[in-house]
C-alpha cells in the first residue's frame, strides 16, 4: 500500500513528469486556439505547419551547420509566417462563408499535402532514432532541479516558458489591442468589418502569418522531445492536443494552456498509480491495460460526449452573410433531352468498353487494381451515405471497414465459416458498431461529430486491434491475418476474374440500395434534416433517430467492403488498408469528387486505387503514345504527387462543395445545352 | 368545446431575467388566436416553450388534453402541432412538391427503411396528389416544379405553410409570417390562411407584430409585456385596450 | 404480419445461401499452420521449447516497426569450411575468386557453374543475363534508416563480386528493376512483377508486406528481409535471412546475455497497441520466470501496455523501475523508443546503474550519434555480428566489395549480401538447366548458413510456423550473437560469433561458443 508521505512524493513526481508532456500538449492547443480564435479554421493541419518549421529548422542546422538564431529565424520567423499568407491568401480568403466542415476537409486535405510539398521542395525525408536539436544551447545536456524531485532539461524549460509567456501575451493582444479586437471581429464578420473601416484582408493575412508563426514555433520547441520527425507524429499530437483545446470550447487561451498541461498531468499521475493498484485489483488490469496505450483518445471522447457545452456553440453567423450571392442552386440544372440520352449512351459504352478491356487484356496486376477501384468505390458509397445524404463527416470508415475485414478472418479461422456469410456478419456487426457509437456523439454536430469519430478511430486502433477476438489471437501470431477466398459450388474465387465480377455485383447491388435510400424516405428525411433542422423537427423527423439509421447503414456498406477488401487480398492487412490516416484520406477524396452521388464514389473509387498506376506512372500516356519506352524521362512520377494533387483536390472542394464530378458535369452540361439550344434556335 | 392547445402557468428564467412568467394560453379546436407583444415581451420564448425547443421551468403544455411537456419538437409535430418559421425555414436542393412530399411522407412512414430498400420509396401517385390538393389550396399550385430558392418571400411563406399543413396538424404556430412582406403580399397572405383554415379547420395561434393582420385575422388575442400577459380577449377588445395601446401600439391607431 | 415475414424469409435465404458457399482451397489463407503439430502439452508444468525466439515482431503495428530479435535459432551446426557463395551439406569450398591467395585448393561443389545452356521461357533469362526484381521502403520510412538503397547496395555487391568471376552459367547478374515501396504499394509492385515476367527472382526489403502471398502463389522465388514472421512461414518460395520462430516460447540467449551484464533484478517494456508486441514481452517475462533461479535474475518491473511512440515520455514508468531495483531493462520496442529510455535513465540520474537490451540498435551511426549515452548496454542481432571474427570467403567478400560500393557495414547491406548468395545458391544447386521451380525446390532440400553468417537454415523443413513444444520446424540450435556497446561504437564480447544453445529442449544450459564457418 501506499503511505502517505510517499503519496504525496508520488503524486507530486507524478505532476512534474507529466509536465513536458503536457507542456506540448498546451503549446499546440494554444496554437490550435489561436487560429481559431483569428480565422474560424479547426486547423487540423497545425501539426503540418509545425512539422514544416521543425524539419527546416533540423535541415538549416543540422544538416547545412547554420548557426541556431539563424536557423531559428528562417524556420521559425520567414517560412512559418510566409506559409501561413500563402494559405491565407490562396485559400482560406476564398473559404470564409464555407462551412466549418468545408474548411476542415481542407485542413484534412493540407495536413496530408503540405508536408509532402515540404519534403519535395526541401529534399528532406524523416529523421529518426536521434536526439534532435532544440533551439537552446545545449537544450538536451544539461538538467536543473528547480524542487529536487524531477530534473528538466533547457529544451523543455524553454517549451514550458513559451507555453506560458504565449498564453499572457496572446490573451493581452485579444483582450487589449486594436489588432486582437479587429481580428475576432474579422472571423465573425468581414463585411461588418470593413464597413468599420479596416481592411479585412489585411487583418485575415495578419491572423494566419501570426497562427503560423505559432506554429513554427511550437513545432521547433517540440521536436527535441521525440528523437524522430515525422509529419504523422505531429498529426497524432493534434488529434490529442484537441482534446485540450476543447476544454476552452476553442475560443480561451488560458484553458487551452491548463487543459494541455492538464492532460499531461493526468496521463502522468495515471501512470505512475494504476499500475500498483492494478497489482493490488485485479479487477483494474482490463483498465490498465486498455487504457494505457490510448488514453488521450478516451479522454479526448469522453469530454465531447459528457461535456454538455460541446457542440452548443452556435457557428458565430455573419449578419452581413445574406450579402453574397447564394449558390446556385443545384437543382435547376434542366438537361436537354438530347444530352441526357447522349450521356446515358456514351456511359453505358464506356463501362461496356472498360469492363471488355479488363476482362481480356488485364495482367494479375491490373486486374487487382481494378478489382481495388470496384471495392473502395463500395467503401466510399458509405461516406456517400452518411456524408452526401446525413451531411454528417464520419472520420471512422476505415474503423468500419476493419471490423468486417476482422470478422471475416475471424470466422474463417475460428469456425471454418464461409467467408461470404462472415462477410455479411462483419457488415452487420459493424452495424452495430456505427448505431451505437452514433447515440453519444449525435448531438455534436459538425466538426465535433468529426474528431469524437476520429478518437475512436485512434481508439479501436490502439487498444482493439490487438485483442484475440479481433486482430490478433494465435493465428494471427503465427501466420498473420490471413483471408480465404470465397467458394460458391464451382466457382472458385481464387481466380482473379472471378472475384472481379463478384466485387461489381457487390457494387451494384450496393450502388442500388443507395440510390433507394436516397430517393425514398430515409434520403428524403436526410435531406431535410441537412436542410433545416428545426423544420425538419417541425414535421416530425427525428434527427436522432435518423443519424442512427444513417450511421449504421453507413457502417454496414463500409463493414461489407472491409471484408471484400480482406478477401480480395487474402489478408486483413489493417495497417495498410483500415489505419486511421487511411480513413481521413478516403473521406478527402469522396468529397472532393463529389459525396453526394454514386457516380462521384465510383469515380472516387477509380481515382484512388487508379490514379497512381495510370497516370503517375504514365500508362495511361504510354498506351496512348503506343510503348512504355516513349514516355518522357519524368516518368513514373513519384507517388508523392498523388499527395500533393490530394491536397490541391481538397482546396478545391471548399469552393465546389457538390464535389468536382458534379461541379464538371454541370459546367459542360450547361456549355452543351446553350449550344444545342442555339442550334434548335436558328434551326 | 375541446381545447386543443392548453399551456398554463408558463414560467421561464435566464440568467435571473424573468422570461415568462405565469403565462397561460389555450386555443380551442378551429380557432384563430393571435399573440402579440413588444420585443422582448417573451413571444418567442413563449412559442419555444409550446413547440417543445425550451424546457420552461414551471407550467404545463397540453396538446389536446395530452401532457406533453418533456417532449422533444418532433413528437409535439407528430402529434398535431404543425409551425412555420419567421426566418424561412426551407429545405435546400427541392421543388415545391418535393418539399411537401417529405412531410406527407413522415405522417405515413413507418418501416420506411426496408420499404425503401424494395424501390417502394419513391412517391406513390397518392401521396403526389395529396400535395396538389394543398397547394392548390394555397393558391401556388403553378409553382409545384419549381425550385424553392427560386421562390419570392411570400412564396416561401405559403410553402411553409403547406409544409405545415400536410402534417395533418390540428394546431398550427405562425411565427410573425408577415415579417418581410409589404402590405399586398400580407393581404394576399391573410386571405391564404384564412380560406385553408375553413377548409382543413385546424386552429391557428399566430405570433405577430403586423397588427391590421392580427385584427383581420384572428379572433381572440392575447397580449405579452415583459414576460407577464397584460391583457386577453377578443381581438377588437384587446386592440382597443388602452393598457395594450400604451404598451405596445403608442399613439397607433388601427383603421 | 405478412411482409415482416417476407422480409426475414428473404433475409434467411440470403445468409443460408452465402453460409451454405465454402472457401476456397487454394490460397494460404485456407489451412493456417496445417503441418504444425497441435501442441501435445503432456508435460505438465513444462519448460517451453525455443524454437527461434521472437520478441515483438509488429505485425500489425499502425505504424510498422521491424521485429527485435534476439536471434535464437536451432540447427545442426555445420562443419563446412564455408565456401563461397554456398552453403550447403557437402564440405568443400568453391569460387575460384582468384584474388584470394587461397593456401589450399579446395573441391568445387559447382563444377558446372559456368556451363551455358540455352534457356527458352524462363522468366528474367536472356542468354547474357539474369535479372531480378528488388522492391523495399525507400525514403520517409518510420525507422528513417537506411532500407532499400542499402539493400540494393548489398545485392549489387555480391553480383559484382560474382559477375567480377564470370557470372554464373555463363550470365551475368543484373538487378532489372528496383521498386519503391511507399509503403503502401508492396502487394501492387508483386503484382507487376508477376505480370511483367521479366525478373526471375525477387527480393524484398519492406515494412508492410502486403504482396509476399501473391509472390509465393505465382511461384517467384522470392528472398527477403524477414521481419515479417507471419508473412514468411508456410510459404514455400519465400525464403528470409532468417527465420522467425514461435512469439511465445522461451529465450535462452536473452537471459545469458542479461547474466553476462550482471542482471539481478530485470524490467521488461513492450508496447501496448498489438498482440505481437505484448506477447514478445511476456516471452521475455516467462523466460526469466524459468531460467531466472539458475542464474540468480527475476523480473521485477513488467509494463506491456506502453503507449506507441511513447507522446508522455516514460518518467513514471522509469521511477517505478527504480523503485523497484531494477538493474537490466529489456524491451520490445523501436530503436526511437530506446534512445527516449536512455534519455530519461539518464534524466532520473541512474544511466550508469541500469544495462539495456537494445533488440534493434545495431546501427553504427544511431549509437555513434548518441554519444556515450548507450555504453554498458547491449545489442542483439540475427546475423554474426561484425565484431566477430568469421573466417569464411563471404564474409571476407562482403568485407571487400560492399564498402566498395559505397555501403554501410551494416544489416541492411548484409542482408542484401546474404539473399544473394542464397539466390545464386539456389541457382547452382538447380544447374544449368534451371527455372522458378528448380530454384526453389533445390534450396529447399539445402541447409544454408551463408558462411558463418547466419545460424543455418534448414529449408526442407523450416518454411513451416513454429509453433511451441514442437521441434520438428525448429533451428536444431538456438543460438544468439551479441555485442556490447562502448565509446560509441560497438565491441564484441562473446568467445566465438555465436553462442548456442541444443534446439530441442527448454532446460538451462550454459551456452557453447560456436562458428559455423569454422
Amino acid at each position: 500500500m501506499i503511505l502517505a508521505s510517499g503519496f504525496f512524493e508520488d503524486l507530486f513526481r507524478g505532476l512534474l513528469q507529466g509536465t513536458p508532456p503536457g507542456a506540448v500538449y498546451a503549446l499546440i492547443a494554444l496554437g490550435f486556439v489561436l487560429t481559431y480564435k483569428t480565422s474560424g479554421v479547426f486547423n487540423l493541419a497545425f501539426g503540418a505547419q509545425a512539422y514544416i518549421s521543425a524539419a527546416m529548422y533540423f535541415k538549416a542546422h543540422s544538416v547545412w551547420g547554420w548557426p541556431k538564431w539563424a536557423a531559428l529565424l528562417v524556420s521559425v520567423f520567414v517560412l512559418a509566417p510566409l506559409v501561413g499568407l500563402v494559405l491565407e491568401r490562396a485559400i482560406f480568403r476564398h473559404l470564409r462563408t464555407a462551412s466549418a466542415v468545408s474548411k476542415l476537409v481542407v485542413t484534412i486535405g493540407l495536413s496530408v499535402a503540405l508536408p509532402e510539398i515540404f519534403n519535395w521542395a526541401a529534399r528532406f525525408s524523416a529523421v529518426a532514432g536521434r536526439q534532435i536539436t532544440g533551439i537552446v544551447p545545449d537544450g538536451a545536456g544539461v538538467y536543473y532541479d528547480p524542487f529536487g524531485v524531477y530534473r528538466f532539461n533547457r529544451d523543455e524549460l524553454a517549451m514550458m516558458a513559451v507555453a506560458l509567456a504565449g498564453t499572457l501575451l496572446l490573451a493581452a493582444l485579444f483582450r487589449f489591442t486594436m489588432m486582437g479586437l479587429s481580428m475576432r471581429a474579422v472571423v465573425e464578420s468581414p463585411r461588418m468589418t470593413e464597413l468599420s473601416g479596416i481592411n479585412a484582408n489585411r487583418v485575415s493575412a495578419f491572423a494566419w502569418a501570426l497562427s503560423s508563426t505559432f506554429a513554427g514555433m511550437a513545432g521547433v520547441l517540440i521536436a527535441p522531445r521525440f528523437n524522430s520527425l515525422s509529419s504523422g507524429d505531429y498529426f497524432t499530437l493534434v488529434i490529442i492536443a484537441v482534446a485540450a483545446a476543447a476544454t476552452g470550447l476553442l475560443v480561451s487561451l488560458p484553458r487551452a494552456l491548463l487543459g494541455g498541461l492538464g492532460l499531461g498531468w493526468f496521463i502522468a499521475v495515471f501512470n505512475t498509480f494504476l499500475p500498483g493498484l492494478a497489482d493490488d485489483h485485479t479487477w483494474l488490469r482490463p483498465f490498465q491495460e486498455n487504457l494505457t496505450p490510448s488514453l488521450p483518445f478516451v479522454v479526448l471522447f469522453a469530454i465531447l460526449v459528457l461535456w454538455r457545452a460541446v457542440g452548443r456553440q452556435r457557428e458565430a453567423s455573419d449578419p452581413l452573410a445574406g450579402v453574397d450571392p447564394p449558390p446556385p442552386a443545384l437543382a435547376a440544372l434542366e438537361r436537354h433531352p438530347k444530352l441526357t440520352l447522349f450521356t446515358r449512351l456514351f456511359g453505358v459504352f464506356f463501362v461496356t468498353v472498360v469492363g471488355l478491356v479488363v476482362w481480356f487484356r488485364a495482367d494479375v496486376l491490373w486486374m487487382s487494381l481494378v478489382t481495388k477501384a470496384v471495392i473502395i468505390a463500395l467503401i466510399y458509397l458509405s461516406v456517400t451515405v452518411i456524408t452526401g445524404m446525413g451531411g454528417q463527416i464520419s472520420l471512422c470508415q476505415g474503423t468500419f471497414a476493419a471490423i468486417g475485414g476482422f470478422t471475416v478472418f475471424q470466422m474463417a479461422d475460428r469456425f471454418n465459416m464461409s467467408v461470404l456469410a462472415a462477410a455479411l456478419i462483419g457488415a452487420a456487426l459493424a452495424a452495430v458498431v456505427g448505431a451505437l457509437l452514433s447515440l453519444p456523439v449525435l448531438r455534436l454536430g459538425g466538426v465535433w461529430l468529426a474528431i469524437a469519430t476520429l478518437a475512436f478511430a485512434f481508439f479501436f486502433d490502439a487498444v482493439m486491434v490487438k485483442f484475440s477476438w479481433v486482430g490478433g489471437g494465435s493465428t494471427a501470431l503465427l501466420t498473420g491475418t490471413q483471408v480465404p477466398r470465397p467458394l460458391i459450388g464451382p466457382i472458385d474465387f481464387a481466380s482473379d476474374r472471378a472475384f472481379l465480377v463478384l466485387a461489381v455485383v457487390a457494387l451494384v447491388v450496393v450502388s442500388v440500395v443507395v440510390i433507394q435510400l436516397r430517393e425514398g424516405t430515409i434520403g428524403r428525411t436526410l435531406a431535410a434534416l441537412r436542410g433545416s433542422e428545426v423544420a425538419a423537427a417541425s414535421i416530425g423527423i427525428s434527427a436522432a433517430r435518423a443519424r442512427i439509421v444513417a450511421f449504421a447503414v453507413s457502417a454496414a456498406i463500409a463493414g461489407l467492403g472491409g471484408a471484400l477488401l480482406a478477401m480480395h487480398q487474402q489478408n486483413v492487412n489493417y495497417a495498410l488498408n483500415f489505419a486511421p490516416v487511411v480513413a481521413l484520406f478516403w473521406l478527402v477524396v469522396v468529397v472532393a469528387l463529389g459525396a453526394r452521388t454514386v457516380e462521384g464514389a465510383i469515380q472516387a473509387g477509380a481515382a484512388f486505387a487508379l490514379f497512381e498506376p495510370l497516370i503517375l506512372q504514365g500508362e495511361l500516356l504510354g498506351w496512348i503514345v503506343r510503348g512504355e519506352e516513349r514516355l518522357p524521362e519524368f516518368f513514373p512520377l513519384s507517388g508523392n504527387w498523388r499527395l500533393i494533387l490530394f491536397g490541391l483536390m481538397a482546396m478545391q472542394f471548399a469552393r465546389h462543395p457538390e464535389g468536382l464530378v458534379e461541379h464538371g458535369k454541370r459546367r459542360s452540361a450547361t456549355r452543351i445545352n446553350r449550344w444545342l439550344e442555339s442550334r434548335e434556335a436558328r434551326a | 368545446m375541446t381545447w386543443v392547445l392548453e399551456a398554463s402557468g408558463v414560467s421561464v428564467a435566464f440568467a435571473g431575467i424573468r422570461a415568462l412568467d405565469d403565462v397561460s394560453v389555450s386555443v380551442e379546436a378551429g380557432e384563430r388566436v393571435g399573440l402579440i407583444g413588444p420585443n422582448g415581451a417573451g413571444k418567442t420564448t413563449l412559442f419555444n416553450c409550446l413547440l417543445g425547443i425550451l424546457r420552461p421551468d414551471a407550467g404545463r403544455v397540453l396538446l389536446n388534453g395530452v401532457d406533453v411537456g418533456g417532449w422533444p419538437a418532433h413528437r409535439r409535430a407528430r402529434a398535431g402541432m404543425g409551425r412555420t418559421f419567421q426566418r424561412v425555414e426551407l429545405f435546400a436542393d427541392t421543388t415545391v412538391r418535393e418539399h411537401l412530399l417529405i412531410a406527407e411522407r413522415i405522417r405515413n412512414g413507418t418501416g420506411a427503411f426496408w420499404k425503401d430498400l424494395i424501390g417502394r420509396g419513391r412517391p406513390t401517385p397518392g401521396e403526389i396528389a395529396a400535395c396538389d390538393e394543398v397547394l392548390e389550396l394555397l393558391g401556388i399550385a403553378e409553382l409545384a416544379a419549381k425550385p424553392v430558392e427560386s421562390l419570392s418571400l411570400g412564396q416561401s411563406r405559403l410553402v411553409e405553410v403547406g409544409r405545415a399543413l400536410m402534417t395533418g396538424p390540428q394546431l398550427l404556430l405562425l411565427d410573425e409570417p408577415s415579417s418581410g412582406l409589404d402590405r399586398d403580399e400580407t393581404q394576399v397572405l391573410a386571405d391564404t390562411l384564412r380560406s385553408v383554415q375553413d377548409t382543413r379547420g385546424y386552429a391557428v395561434l399566430l405570433v405577430e407584430h403586423d397588427v391590421s393582420l392580427v385584427a383581420d385575422f384572428t379572433e381572440r388575442t392575447y397580449v405579452l409585456d415583459s414576460g407577464a400577459l397584460i391583457a386577453e380577449g377578443p381581438t377588437a377588445d384587446v386592440l382597443a385596450d388602452p393598457a395594450v395601446r400604451r404598451a405596445y401600439l403608442g399613439s397607433f391607431e388601427v383603421t | 404480419m405478412n411482409r415482416a415475414r417476407r422480409t426475414l424469409t428473404t433475409v434467411c435465404a440470403i445468409a443460408m445461401l452465402a453460409a451454405a458457399c465454402g472457401n476456397s482451397p487454394s490460397g494460404d489463407g485456407a489451412t493456417p499452420a496445417s503441418d504444425a503439430v497441435a501442441p501435445t502439452t503432456t508435460s505438465p508444468a513444462a519448460p517451453e521449447p525455443e524454437p527461434d525466439p521472437e520478441p515483438a515482431g509488429t505485425d500489425e503495428a499502425p505504424e510498422p516497426e521491424p521485429d527485435p530479435e534476439p536471434a535464437g535459432t536451432d540447427e545442426a551446426p555445420e562443419p563446412d569450411p564455408d565456401p563461397e557463395p554456398v552453403g550447403t551439406d557437402e564440405a568443400a569450398t568453391d569460387e575460384p575468386t582468384t584474388t584470394e591467395p587461397a593456401v589450399e585448393e579446395p573441391v568445387d561443389p559447382y563444377p558446372e557453374r559456368h556451363t551455358f545452356m540455352a534457356l527458352e521461357g524462363v522468366p528474367g533469362v536472356t542468354d547474357d543475363e539474369i535479372r531480378v526484381s528488388v522492391v523495399g521502403i525507400k525514403q520517409n520510412n518510420p525507422l528513417g534508416t537506411c532500407i532499400l538503397d542499402c539493400f540494393v547496395t548489398g545485392i549489387q555487391a555480391y553480383f559484382d563480386y560474382v559477375n567480377d568471376s564470370g557470372g554464373v552459367y555463363g550470365r551475368n547478374l543484373v538487378i532489372d528493376e528496383i521498386l519503391d515501396d511507399e509503403l503502401f504499394r508492396n502487394q501492387e509492385h508483386a503484382l507487376k512483377i508477376i505480370a511483367d515476367n521479366s525478373s526471375l527472382a525477387a527480393f524484398q526489403a519492406t515494412l508492410l508486406p502486403s504482396g509476399w502471398g501473391d509472390l509465393n502463389d505465382a511461384g517467384v522465388p522470392t528472398f527477403v528481409w524477414n521481419i515479417h514472421g507471419a508473412d514468411a512461414v508456410n510459404r514455400d518460395n519465400i525464403f528470409g535471412n532468417h527465420v522467425i520462430g514461435c512469439p511465445t516460447c522461451t529465450i535462452r540467449s536473452f537471459v545469458w546475455i542479461a547474466s553476462q551484464a550482471g542482471a539481478t533484478r530485470v524490467g521488461l517494456l513492450g508496447y501496448g497497441i498489438t498482440e505481437t508486441s505484448k506477447v514478445c514481452a511476456k516471452a521475455f517475462s516467462d523466460s526469466i520466470d524459468l531460467y531466472g533461479p539458475a542464474v540468480g535474475m527475476e523480473v521485477a518491473y513488467f509494463n506491456d501496455n506502453m503507449a506507441y511512440g511513447l507522446p508522455n515520455g516514460i518518467g513514471p514508468e522509469v521511477t517505478q523501475m527504480i523503485d523497484a531495483g531494477v538493474d537490466f531493462i529489456a524491451t520490445c520496442m523501436d530503436l526511437n523508443a530506446m534512445l527516449t529510455l536512455a534519455q530519461e535513465l539518464e534524466r532520473q540520474g541512474v544511466r550508469d546503474q541500469i544495462t539495456l537490451l537494445h533488440p534493434n540498435s545495431y546501427n553504427d551511426e544511431f549509437v555513434a550519434a548518441a554519444g556515450d549515452l548507450f555504453d554498458g548496454d547491449y545489442a542483439l542481432l540475427v546475423f554474426a555480428a561484425f565484431e566477430y571474427e568469421v573466417d569464411s570467403p563471404l564474409r571476407h567478400a562482403y568485407d571487400r566489395w560492399v564498402p566498395a560500393h559505397g555501403g554501410p557495414l551494416a544489416e541492411q547491406t548484409l542482408v542484401g549480401w546474404i539473399n544473394a548468395d542464397l539466390f545464386v545458391t539456389g541457382l547452382l544447386e538447380a544447374g544449368p538447366g534451371f527455372d522458378r521451380q528448380s530454384i526453389i525446390d533445390s534450396l529447399n532440400q539445402i541447409t544454408y548458413d551463408a558462411g558463418g553468417l547466419i545460424n543455418p537454415v534448414d529449408w526442407s523443413r523450416q518454411h513451416t510456423a513454429v509453433e511451441p513444444f514442437v521441434y520438428d520446424h525448429a533451428y536444431e540450435l538456438h543460438c544468439t550473437s551479441s555485442v556490447r556497446i562502448e565509446g560509441g561504437g560497438f565491441v564484441g564480447f562473446q568467445p566465438a560469433p555465436w553462442m548456442c544453445w541444443p534446439g530441442d529442449t527448454e532446460e538451462w544450459s550454459e551456452p557453447t561458443p560456436t562458428d559455423f564457418a569454422a
